[in-house]
């Protein structure tokens, strides 16, 4: 079996499917393509492919990544090329890449996630100072759902998933800002349970407007480094 | 954020419903039109849910068959689940589109398909919530046209009021006809009527406006008659000559979301040979048209390549009647194998039951195998005509437990002619039978886990069926026989499911009613009916105060036996099967008489006097 690594986007006119219906769409997409796919073995057979990371339904990506297992040779460009015919408007492959034998899987190499969130205030505000005294505090307690537990909530402190985060831009009440969050199995946190804990800092409400996946990254040492990078075999 | 509707509509209701996914209209496949060079804009709505609508084979085809004109944008459109429709309505959104989430309301055809009866308070609804006015009489020159078809429109009149002309029978040829009327109307900027008009000139077109309905003293109908000139007395339904020539699409949208029927629908034949004498499909549907296999081939290579699904399922009334349904199955199972494309066999008979098929098909899930006797006696099965006895059931399921399978499901009626609680009995003494036969597999040698599920529908007798002169039981009798049943099938092994009567009541109402009960339909909706067919939403009492308000006893449609001379309000309609075939064989019926399948002796139904010619192989 070989090992690709694709990136791809995930934009406004796919933003509101849910991850199986991702995992899915790309099933069928890959089918329409002829990508000769290597299937599990067992009761019920399904083509290889595993995804990096969920997306919170609503959110963009210009970052998500799939791992999926062939059994021919066939060159990177030739699949971009292909399975860009056969995906649904929203969905398009930026970069493919064939990995070494034996690579970790981007579903556990994931750790960190840079997100863009576009926020409109209901007043005008002073973000840099806001978003100064959010950090300087030593935990920021959050109330979480548990989706395994019948979205029970429970308290976390999001203070250590949070890497960074500061203004991009702003106009009036109209704020961009940037983070890059914890992300993976290790430690996750959502851009939404953020703001929830920013805007309480803050005291002010405000309109999400859009929220952007930017990247998602793997810790080298302490490094963060693309996913692309990662057990590349070229 | 200055939005434009359409965008307001995407970024900021969609987040605020549960299933957003449902309306997103740029699915694979779908289409997508310059407006430029569009004359007509047809509104394909379904009166259900996206998950339901986008399940249905019909649509699939319609829709692929109008954008292949190039004038033409057809759309999607499906009811808006409550949480969406609340908010549409908190912000007076009207009802859009999928594809350009344009209102609706600004389309030349607005078309519905009417696949059941409980589904009509969301027609209402969708129109409502689009600004289209409720009833014919109501729209004027600048209106859209609304139109309905598929298989509850053999029986219009409940939806005279709302529906400007119905389309009977297959839609493929007379679709584009109407097309190309209403093309013509409009280049010669014609008055609304004169549309309806030409329209009902086209076979297969019914313009309830266009006909007057008297009534005797007693309430049955003394005529039905045209009111002008130039219309037809009786409206012939359409049927397709050659199905391997009729249109049928070479891709399908693939939703991104799950859907109830979520494969390749290969539609092998139309029409059922069977005569069962409670099917309605058995008899509309009619005559039986096989596509060849080579067609079919060709259509599932095609479909396979632009759609990407895993599973081609064949699609007909009663599969196990497809003349080649092995070297099909063969045929399609090997080309596919590599491929990992599955392939389904719903609706096959117990007598045509193939184990060896089957096991051919599911190499390696073995998930429940379903078998539908109907009837609990063979005095009963003799009666509705299924032909088809208890020794065929336990041999089949017999050889289904000896080659692992545990899980069997057994669909049966209550209510039909002449049933008696002996009858209804008979369908516990079946199923201890079934599970009887289960033990006799040694121990290491069966599945595990046995489970026979007996499901009962209550019967609903349906206009152009033996049947159709037949009362309802009353509902106390459907629940005194539900109950006899959940008392006897009370044991390990067993689960016994059962539908709603007060639900099977109001459908008989509908598919037996005429004009009047239009009224009522509106009434129910005025008081907060809407997605009947779904148990959190059926309002039972809300119906019976819609009656009530309108004077209307439900009774009198569902409960009555109607006279054989009776008028009925479908008399009008022409589905090819004569009224005389249907009287022999409710004679027939009464006497535990049965007809055999007419695939080996035409046994004179009439459908091959519908067309010149001849449609029966």
């Amino acid at each position: 079996m070989i090992n690709i690594r694709l990136k791809f986007v995930k934009g406004p006119e796919t933003k509101y499917i849910s991850h199986l219906d991702l995992v899915r769409t790309f099933q069928r997409a890959l089918r329409r393509a002829h990508v000769p796919m290597v299937y599990s073995q067992g009761f019920n057979p399904h083509p290889e492919m595993s995804f990096a990371s969920a997306l919170g339904i609503g959110v963009t990506s210009l970052g998500e990544y799939l791992d999926i297992g062939v059994n021919e040779n066939i060159s990177t460009e030739e699949i971009i090329s292909r399975l860009n015919n056969t995906m649904p408007a929203g969905l398009q492959i930026k970069k493919a890449v064939i990995l070494k034998e034996k690579a970790k899987s981007a579903m556990a190499l994931v750790s960190h996630a840079r997100y863009t969130i576009h926020l409109c205030f209901d007043n005008s505000i002073d973000t840099d100072s806001s978003l100064a005294s959010f950090l300087e505090q030593d935990s920021i307690p959050a109330m979480k759902e548990q989706p395994k537990k019948n979205f029970q909530l429970i308290e976390i402190d999001i203070r250590p998933m949070i890497k960074e985060l500061k203004l991009l831009s702003q106009e009036g009440s109209k704020v961009v800002l940037d983070c890059l969050l914890y992300c993976g199995s290790k430690a996750n946190l959502k851009p939404e349970l953020l703001l929830q804990a920013l805007g309480k800092h803050m005291k002010e409400t405000f309109e999400i407007e859009k929220i952007e996946r930017v990247e998602l990254y793997t810790d080298v040492t302490g490094k963060i480094t693309s996913l692309l990078f990662i057990d590349n075999a070229g | 954020m200055n939005l434009n509707v359409k965008d307001y509509i995407y970024e900021k209701l969609l987040p605020r419903v549960e299933k957003p996914g449902r309306y997103i209209g740029t699915e694979w496949n779908s289409v997508h039109k310059d407006l430029e060079d569009i004359a007509i804009r047809f509104a394909f709505c379904f009166p259900d849910t996206y998950e339901v609508g986008m399940s249905h084979l019909g649509m699939k085809i319609l829709y692929h068959l109008l954008n292949d004109q190039k004038d033409i944008y057809c759309e999607r459109v499906f009811a808006p689940w409550t949480d969406l429709e609340n908010l549409m309505r908190e912000e007076n959104i009207k009802l859009f589109s999928l594809e350009s989430r344009d209102y609706i309301k600004d389309f030349d055809f607005v078309g519905f398909t009417l696949q059941y009866e409980m589904s009509y308070t969301n027609i209402i609804n969708m129109l409502d919530l689009a600004g289209i006015p409720k009833l014919t009489s109501e729209r004027g020159e600048v209106d859209t046209f609304v139109v309905a078809g598929g298989p509850c429109a053999y029986n219009p009149e409940p939806l005279s009021d709302i529906v400007d002309f119905f389309m009977l029978g297959e839609g493929e040829e007379q679709m584009l006809e109407v097309m190309e009327v209403y093309r013509q109307w409009k280049s010669k900027n014609l008055k609304r009527e004169e549309f309806l008009r030409l329209a009902s000139k086209i076979r297969g077109v019914y313009v309830p406006s266009f006909y007057d309905v008297t009534y005797n003293e007693d309430n049955t109908i003394k005529s039905i008659i045209p009111n002008r000139d130039g219309v037809p007395e009786k409206v012939k339904k359409r049927v397709i000559k050659d199905l391997n020539n009729a249109y049928f699409p070479d891709k399908i949208v693939v939703p991104f979301i799950d859907i109830v029927h979520d494969r390749i629908m290969l539609e092998i034949f139309r029409g059922c040979t069977r005569g069962c004498r409670f099917c309605q499909a058995g008899m509309i549907y009619r005559p039986v048209r096989e596509r060849t296999v080579e067609d079919l081939l060709s259509l599932a290579e095609k479909l396979v390549e632009s759609s990407g699904y895993e599973e081609i399922s064949l699609s007909s009334l009663s599969t196990g009647d497809y003349s080649k349904l092995s070297e099909l199955a063969e045929k399609l199972l090997s080309k596919y194998e590599k491929d990992r494309v599955g392939l389904s066999l719903p609706s096959l008979r117990i007598d045509s039951f193939s184990l060896k098929l089957l096991q051919e098909v599911q190499k390696v899930r073995k998930t429940g195998l379903t078998f539908a006797p109907e009837a609990g006696s063979q005095r009963l099965r003799d009666v509705i005509n299924k032909n088809v006895t208890e020794e065929d059931l336990i041999n089949s399921v017999g050889a289904a437990f000896d080659s692992g399978y545990s899980n069997i499901k057994l669909y049966f009626m209550i209510g039909l002619p002449t049933e008696t609680m002996e009858d209804v009995e008979g369908i516990a003494d079946l199923g201890y039978k079934v599970l009887d036969r289960y033990y006799q597999v040694p121990k290491g040698q069966r599945g595990k886990g046995i489970n026979v599920t007996i499901s009962t529908s209550s019967f609903v007798p349906k206009p152009f069926t033996p049947f159709q002169w037949e009362p309802q039981d009353t509902i106390e009798a459907m629940r005194e026989k539900q109950k006899q049943l959940q008392k006897m099938l009370r044991k390990k092994g067993f689960s016994y499911s059962w539908s709603d009567p007060n639900l099977s009541f109001i459908e008989a109402v509908f598919a037996r009613g005429d004009r009047r009960i239009s009224k009522v339909l509106m009434r129910a909706w005025e008081l907060g009916c809407k997605f009947d067919g779904w148990d959190e939403h059926f309002k039972y009492e809300t119906w019976l105060q819609a009656f009530e308000d309108c004077g209307i006893d439900p009774k009198f449609y569902s409960q009555r036996r109607r006279e054989l001379e009776e008028i009925l309000p479908w008399s009008h309609i022409d589905v090819g099967v004569t009224k005389k075939y249907l009287k022999s064989e409710y004679k027939k019926a009464l006497k535990g008489d049965t007809t055999r399948d007419c695939r080996s002796v035409c046994t004179g139904c009439g459908i091959n006097l519908l067309e010149e010619g001849g449609v029966c192989k």
